[in-house]
């Protein structure tokens, strides 16, 4: 493991900075931490670089414990939103600062900062002053800064939030690109983006109010979120409120066969006893803190016309007749380019509205049109309802 | 110089538009208090210098009384602007960069500081280092207080807050975020500050240290209640001829020179600063 946190704690005065981190980033390996601002996703990041000293909790470096170890002495490199090149120094200059600082010979230093400039694609700027160079062209120098020094682990902050958006789908390719010229390399990126995150990221560890939510794979977080939280902040998931019904889940007065929760999912220590004794749904007990977790695009939408409207009302697994459909109403619909997000709600559920994405080029129901809602079962996943 | 303010606008006053007129209006009372209150006394001075015609200002640049005091005073003003530079830094890079509880009241204290009077500094050294003073009476009068050296510590004492200020400023401008990348690369603190800090504050040391270099150049009252037998200044000099001995042909023409010498030097800094501020302007 390049990378070790254990048990990290950053407290600023009264506040809470990050609390009870505990993070393994091996070698070759990027972990991007995701979460809103303010999730405590970049001190971690200072953490690790040394800018803010943890108050409990240790950080280890290849294996050596470098908590009490000034960031002049970690060897990390760090790049970071602001881009921080010096300004009267010139590209070259920015990027040998670290090799002076370490006492190079003069001929290596020159040899490297050629070798991580023509990496970074800025080689024939190298004469430049930072303030000749766009907002792109400064993260370069600011990346090749950072990999003069052939760091073991690379820190990311935000590196690519202070471009716009077309310059930032760019930059992604070439932080990809970057990644393979580097394989050794420990990488940590922070971002509050999730389309980075699940571009660049091996594992992704999703932040919330300065802890550490779910850690895994990308893929694995987006096709089974662990949390609530983790399935509406990464990729954005619907949430529908179910209840436990035997063979199945209750959505909206009818039962959708075949998903069951695991007994990771639900809360509290009952397991999956909790949902036995589910026959009485109605009384609101702990149950009824399951949300449904669907992703706009897997959801099927066809115009309901003509069709006998008690379908599946009230059904228990007769119900199943119906399919895993349920009766809504188009609210809403934005043209997205590829696609489409339409708006609907499920009869006899108001409060909660369905996001589907359909692509471009289907046929669209009109807004208010009454609509028949599928939700394949090999798409949904259990999430337990946040407990506030 | 008044009549000339006047008939400029009148001469245009048929073509222009009726605001040009109201401007120059405006413009007619601050112009008037400068004459009368600035200009023309230093005309006056000058005048006076020359009523025994170029006799006397060939006496007195001649005359090694004046030489000794010109040498003296830019010794004093330059070893004075060195201290300040170096004490100056030193302590705004303590103050900005190394967190201990207080920094905010030294900063403070430093605002107090400017506004004080300079002579209270060379009171208080005579509390110190005179022979009636604290070490004074401990190691006997050692003659401190009599030296240039006294002066320029006077000085120093007094002028490091005006070069701390600008440079205070400017420290705060650097991104925390930039000295903590330059650490992360490795950079220990003195390269991190040759390299990184005192680069992006030179603009706030050149007009700290332009201004402390013109201040001490000129200061007298330090000068005066240090009372150093053999440290005569200019502006020594020039209370000396006039007051005390009331050579006041002698006493302008070393005033002149000591207004020459102000000017000279506030427009080489000015060029300098500009300069400095043009090559950066022409990168951009």
């Amino acid at each position: 493991m390049t990378v070790r946190l254990e048990d990290v704690t950053v407290r600023f005065g009264q506040t809470v900075a990050l609390e009870g981190l505990d993070l393994t980033v091996a070698a070759g390996e990027t972990v991007a931490l995701l979460g809103p601002s303010g999730s405590g996703k970049s001190t971690a990041l200072k953490a690790i670089a040394g800018f803010v000293r943890p108050s409990r909790g240790r950080i280890w470096l290849a294996g050596a414990d470098v908590t009490d170890v000034p960031p002049a002495r970690r060897g990390i490199g760090v790049v970071v939103q602001q881009y921080a090149l010096f300004p009267h120094l010139r590209v070259a200059d920015n990027v040998a600062f670290g090799l002076r600082a370490a006492r190079k010979p003069k001929a290596e230093v020159a040899r490297r900062v050629a070798e991580v400039l023509e990496m970074v694609g800025m080689a024939k700027y190298a004469r430049r002053y930072p303030r000749e160079l766009s907002g792109g062209q400064q993260q370069r120098v600011a990346i090749a800064r950072a990999l003069a020094i052939q760091p073991p682990v690379l820190l990311l902050d935000e590196p690519l939030a202070a471009l716009d958006a077309q310059l930032r789908a760019d930059m992604l390719g070439e932080l990809q690109k970057l990644r393979r010229e580097v394989p050794d390399v420990a990488i940590v990126y922070v971002t509050h983006d999730q389309s980075e995150a699940l571009a660049l990221a091996d594992r992704i560890a999703v932040m919330r109010d300065a802890r550490l939510v779910d850690i895994a794979p990308a893929a694995d977080l987006y096709s089974a979120p662990p949390s609530a939280f983790t399935a509406s902040f990464l990729g954005g998931a619907n949430l529908l409120p179910v209840e436990v019904v035997e063979g199945g889940v209750r959505l909206a007065g009818q039962t959708l066969a075949g998903l069951r929760p695991q007994a990771a999912t639900l809360p509290g220590d009952a397991g999956g006893a909790s949902y036995q004794g589910a026959g009485r749904s109605g009384a609101g007990g702990r149950s009824e803190a399951l949300l449904l977790c669907i992703r706009p695009h897997a959801i099927k939408l066809s115009d309901r016309v003509g069709e006998a409207d008690a379908v599946g009302e009230r059904g228990e697994g007769g119900g199943a007749t119906a399919g895993d459909s349920w009766p809504g109403v188009l609210v809403g619909a934005q043209w997205r380019g590829a696609s489409s997000r339409l708006t609907c709600v499920i009869d006899g559920l108001p409060a909660v509205s369905v996001q589907v994405d359909v692509p471009t080029g289907e046929c669209l129901p009109e807004v208010g049109a009454k609509v028949s809602i599928e939700l394949p079962v090999e798409a949904c996943t259990l999430v337990a309802a946040e407990g506030r | 110089m008044a009549v000339e303010a006047l008939s400029t606008p009148i001469a245009l006053g048929n073509q222009a538009p009726p605001q040009k007129v109201s401007r120059s209006v405006w413009l007619l009372p601050p112009l008037l208090v400068l004459a009368g209150l600035v200009v023309y006394p230093l005309v006056l001075v000058a005048g006076e210098s020359f009523t025994g015609g170029f006799a006397t200002w060939r006496e007195v640049i001649g005359s090694v009384e004046f030489r000794d005091a010109l040498v003296r005073t830019i010794q004093i003003a330059v070893c004075s602007t060195i201290g300040c530079l170096l004490v100056g830094t030193f302590l705004a890079v303590v103050i900005s960069f190394v967190p201990f509880p207080g920094a905010r009241v030294i900063s403070g204290l430093v605002d107090a500081m400017l506004a004080l009077p300079s002579f209270l500094v060379a009171l208080s050294f005579t509390f110190i280092y005179g022979a009636a003073g604290v070490l004074g009476s401990l190691v006997g009068d050692s003659g401190f207080l009599a030296t240039p050296w006294a002066v320029i510590v006077a000085e120093i004492t007094f002028y490091t807050p005006f070069v701390m200020r600008p440079l205070l400023g400017a420290m705060a401008q650097i991104p925390r975020v930039q000295l903590d990348v330059a650490a992360s690369l490795g950079g220990g603190p003195w390269r991190v500050l040759r390299q990184v800090v005192l680069p992006e504050v030179k603009p706030a040391l050149a007009a700290g240290g332009g201004l402390t270099l013109l201040l001490t150049l000129n200061e007298f009252g330090i000068v005066l209640f240090l009372g150093a037998r053999d440290t005569t200044t200019l502006p020594m000099l020039v209370h000396t001829k006039g007051i005390v001995m009331f050579d006041y042909p002698a006493a302008c023409v070393i005033a002149v020179v000591q207004v020459l010498l102000s000017i000279g030097l506030y427009v080489a800094l000015r060029a300098a600063l500009s300069r400095q501020g043009g090559a950066r302007a022409a990168l951009d």
